[in-house]
């Protein structure tokens, strides 16, 4: 941990997420306006000291809105890459662990998934059954979990060969207490640094979704629909797109870097 | 004549390289070929040979976590392959094993107690958590360590530290033998003295000893019998003395006067 | 004659974030010309930093060393780089415990060889590849010239060590270095290895400084052996006198261990 705290690239992702987590936490007490006030005399007007980030075409303000948005991107990010993770956990270490044809039916099963690109089959599905945060969030984390899976598959295989498993297997335990006490625990490394570089990613996803409409639906606020709503001003009101762009490009590199720093301690061991 | 309490009966472990071409045969190792062997109740026996010989991959049929291809091991005469679940399991609380490299066999996230505790979790030893912390403490004074480690991780240990743990943890169960693989090769000589005395001790209070190793000195001075071992074969067997004094085989003869770094042996 | 090697007051201590640790304490020592001067200790009693430092081969931070070491009439803990690196692999060369990572994967021996004949004597091309081949089968190595293709993977660890041995001869050394050069190795190898340097060094009136952890070694090639605990030198002197009588309690353990160890036959010629 001691380390973790000097690389610079660690404490700047930490501390950048940090700040976000509490304005997220805090947005009642942060947020200067209702995001959902519509106040049309004020629409379309860039920042101010009444509007620091100015007002969207319904009058709202986007400060506001985009302090709400990020709870949602925050939630979405988190909660996608945990279903992932889940997925993907169970799925690679049963694959490495008994290895044979159950290995390889389930590689090739995650082979087959990842040739389908995700994007695609993301829009599909939400065209299909209709946009809600909570299938947002179950399709981003299931179209996810394959590199997970393959990550955890290989550490589980390399370990699988140490001395102290094997003398765990000497010593009576059964698989679920290799896996859990002894090989899962010592395998997370890797997957630890792949879930936070997998949050920045799912929160790119989303806000692609809602640009495209298909995310978060108005008048709940996410960067995304708060980008997309930008659109239609796109030539006047540039504040609407510059601010959820740089929200969104901070919080990814942010993500990105802590995942680089943790990567990076885990390389020196 | 009661049942051995460890045997091998005619093994064979073959190992072919996974990724030779299915049209080619490539070459088949016979890591362990034909080893007709068996342990009694309270002997200390030694398995002799030099790296590549075989002596790790019977041990690790021995005790299960190899198959073999052919042949059979019984332990207590009941046959090894056969044993599942339940059975396997209790298997483990006749036979256990002391690993090589102290510190690759002990998890190092597990501080000592918790690693030694674990069998008797597994095996349900100790009735309570309070329990379970005596049991510990006794272990760990028996091989010589004080209560306190018990909080200690492995990196925390020195090398002749961390096999007292291994020992100790292959003792949690009470086994009525223990398979010892190199279990002071990476050790200083003084450190792996002490290992030994300890071994000795635990075989005088009943418990057998196979004791596998390339060092014929310290097989020598803590075994009864000894086997020597050459490509997956077993070339002769016998009392320690005897062996020494007069080898029937050559290569026995070598690794005699090897052992005592004869330089003008020819 | 003057020692070869005179190593006056060496300490070496290496920092670290728990403060510093003295690793050798005012070790002094001589190697004569011709003589195998063994140090024997367990591990972490300096025997390899004592070896190390000579050529200061330690990294220089966290590594501090002091003291002097006179070789060829000069100072190698002063001398210039650049000097010293002539004398690394020249005139003082080591040998290893594990030739497997003493070895460049990706080179042939003869490659290897032929680099050490290169940088410390004025071979070159076909005849320096001649030395190469010369040098295997001084080592033992049969078929020489064939073998100076081979990748280290493709030999035995015995052979791998014959080879870091012909390495090291090639610059041409008056005092070999050998840190543990035989541990690694199975004992039928070892026996092998340990009469080829016994052979060696008899042959070309070498010095050899060995270091090693077996009493049993260093009574079978030393001609004198220095004991070390803690870093410090406890005592120093004639194979035959230091296990037989003993000076210090320490030696005296170690001796008695090494009684107790032998093997219950009679003398090896028996």
């Amino acid at each position: 941990m001691r380390d973790l705290l000097k690389n610079k690239f660690a404490v700047t992702g930490a501390i950048i997420l940090l700040a976000l987590a509490v304005v997220a936490l805090g947005a009642p007490w942060i947020a200067p306006y209702d995001p959902l006030a519509v106040n049309l005399p004020e629409a379309l007007l860039p920042p101010s000291s009444a509007h620091w980030l100015g007002t969207d075409p319904l009058g709202r303000d986007v400060l506001s809105r985009l302090i709400y948005g990020a709870r949602i991107s925050l939630t979405i990010g988190f909660i996608a890459v945990g279903i992932a993770v889940l997925v993907g956990t169970v799925v690679g270490s049963v694959a490495g662990f008994y290895g044979g044809w159950i290995d390889t039916a389930l590689m090739r099963l995650v082979d087959t998934l990842l040739s389908i690109p995700s994007v695609f089959l993301l829009l599909a599905v939400i065209a299909i059954i209709g946009p809600s945060i909570q299938l947002i969030m179950a399709v981003i984390g299931l179209t996810g979990w394959m590199g997970v899976a393959r990550l955890v598959r290989a550490e589980v295989l390399s370990l699988k060969e140490r001395e102290f498993v094997l003398a765990a297997r000497v010593l009576g335990a059964s698989p679920l207490r290799l896996l859990r006490r002894h090989l899962l625990p010592n395998a997370m490394g890797p997957v630890l640094v792949s879930a936070t570089l997998g949050v920045g990613g799912a929160i790119l996803t989303e806000s692609v979704l809602s640009y495209l409409g298909l995310g978060v639906q108005p008048p709940t606020p996410s960067w995304g629909n708060v980008l997309n709503e930008g659109r239609v001003a796109l030539g006047v009101a540039w504040w609407l797109t510059l601010t959820p762009g740089l929200c969104i490009l901070i919080t990814v590199l942010a993500f990105n870097l802590l995942g680089e720093g943790i990567r990076e301690r885990f390389l020196r061991r | 004549m009661p049942d051995a309490l460890l045997e091998a009966d005619n093994v064979v472990k073959v190992f072919t390289p996974r990724d030779a071409a299915p049209w080619r045969r490539a070459a088949a190792t016979r890591a362990v070929d034909g080893v007709t062997f068996s342990l009694q109740a309270g002997e200390a026996v030694g398995l002799v040979g030099e790296s590549g010989c075989g002596k790790t991959t019977l041990a690790k049929l021995l005790i299960g976590l190899l198959r073999p291809d052919e042949g059979e091991v019984r332990v207590l005469g009941q046959p090894l392959q056969r044993l599942r679940g339940a059975a396997l399991r209790s298997m483990r609380r006749v036979v256990q094993f002391v690993f090589q490299d102290p510190m690759g066999s002990l998890n190092p996230r597990l501080t000592v107690g918790e690693a030694i505790a674990e069998p008797l979790i597994i095996h349900r030893l100790a009735a309570t958590a309070a329990e379970r912390r005596a049991r510990v403490e006794q272990l760990l004074a028996s091989v010589q360590l004080p209560g306190s480690f018990a909080q200690r991780l492995p990196r925390q240990l020195s090398g002749g530290e961390r096999q007292r743990v291994g020992i100790a943890r292959a003792l949690a169960v009470e086994p009525k033998t223990l398979l010892c693989d190199e279990p002071i090769a990476s050790l200083d000589v003084s450190v792996g003295s002490q290992i030994l005395e300890l071994l000795r001790g635990i075989n005088q209070r009943g418990t057998a000893l196979l004791f596998i190793s390339h060092d014929l000195r310290a097989v020598a001075s803590l075994c009864r019998r000894v086997a020597v071992m050459r490509s997956g074969a077993l070339l002769e067997e016998g009392p320690v003395d005897a062996v020494l004094a007069a080898p029937r085989h050559p290569y026995t003869g070598v690794l005699i006067r090897s052992a005592e770094l004869d330089l003008d042996m020819l | 004659m003057p020692p070869l090697l005179t190593v006056e007051k060496l300490s070496v201590t290496y920092a670290g974030p728990a403060g510093s640790t003295r690793a050798v304490q005012e070790v002094s020592f001589a190697v004569e010309p011709g003589e195998v001067l063994a140090l024997v200790g367990e591990s972490g009693s300096g025997k390899s930093s004592v070896a190390l430092a000579l050529t200061r081969l330690l990294a220089s931070p966290p590594a501090t060393m002091s003291g002097r070491v006179q070789f060829d009439g000069r100072d190698l803990l002063t001398l210039p780089e650049a000097d010293l690196r002539g004398i690394r692999g020249g005139a003082i060369a080591y040998v290893f415990q594990d030739p497997a990572s003493s070895l460049n994967p990706v080179l042939t021996i003869g490659e290897q060889i032929i680099e050490t004949v290169a940088l410390h004597t004025s071979t070159r091309g076909i005849a320096a590849r001649r030395a190469a081949a010369e040098w295997l089968e001084h080592v033992g190595i049969d078929e020489a010239e064939d073998r100076l293709s081979a990748y280290p993977y493709e030999l035995s660890g015995g052979m791998q060590q014959r080879a870091c041995l012909a390495m090291a001869l090639a610059g041409r050394p008056s005092l070999l270095i050998a840190d543990e050069p035989t541990t690694a190795l199975d004992v039928t190898v070892q026996v092998q290895i340990l009469r080829l340097l016994r052979d060696l060094q008899r042959r070309l009136n070498l010095s050899v400084l060995l270091i090693s952890h077996d009493l049993l070694v260093v009574e079978r090639i030393a001609h004198r052996v220095g004991v070390m605990q803690g870093g410090q030198l406890l005592e120093l002197g004639p194979v035959s006198r230091v296990l037989q009588q003993p000076a210090h309690p320490y030696t005296q353990g170690l001796v008695e261990l090494r009684r107790r160890m032998r093997l219950r036959t009679g003398p090896p010629d028996a």
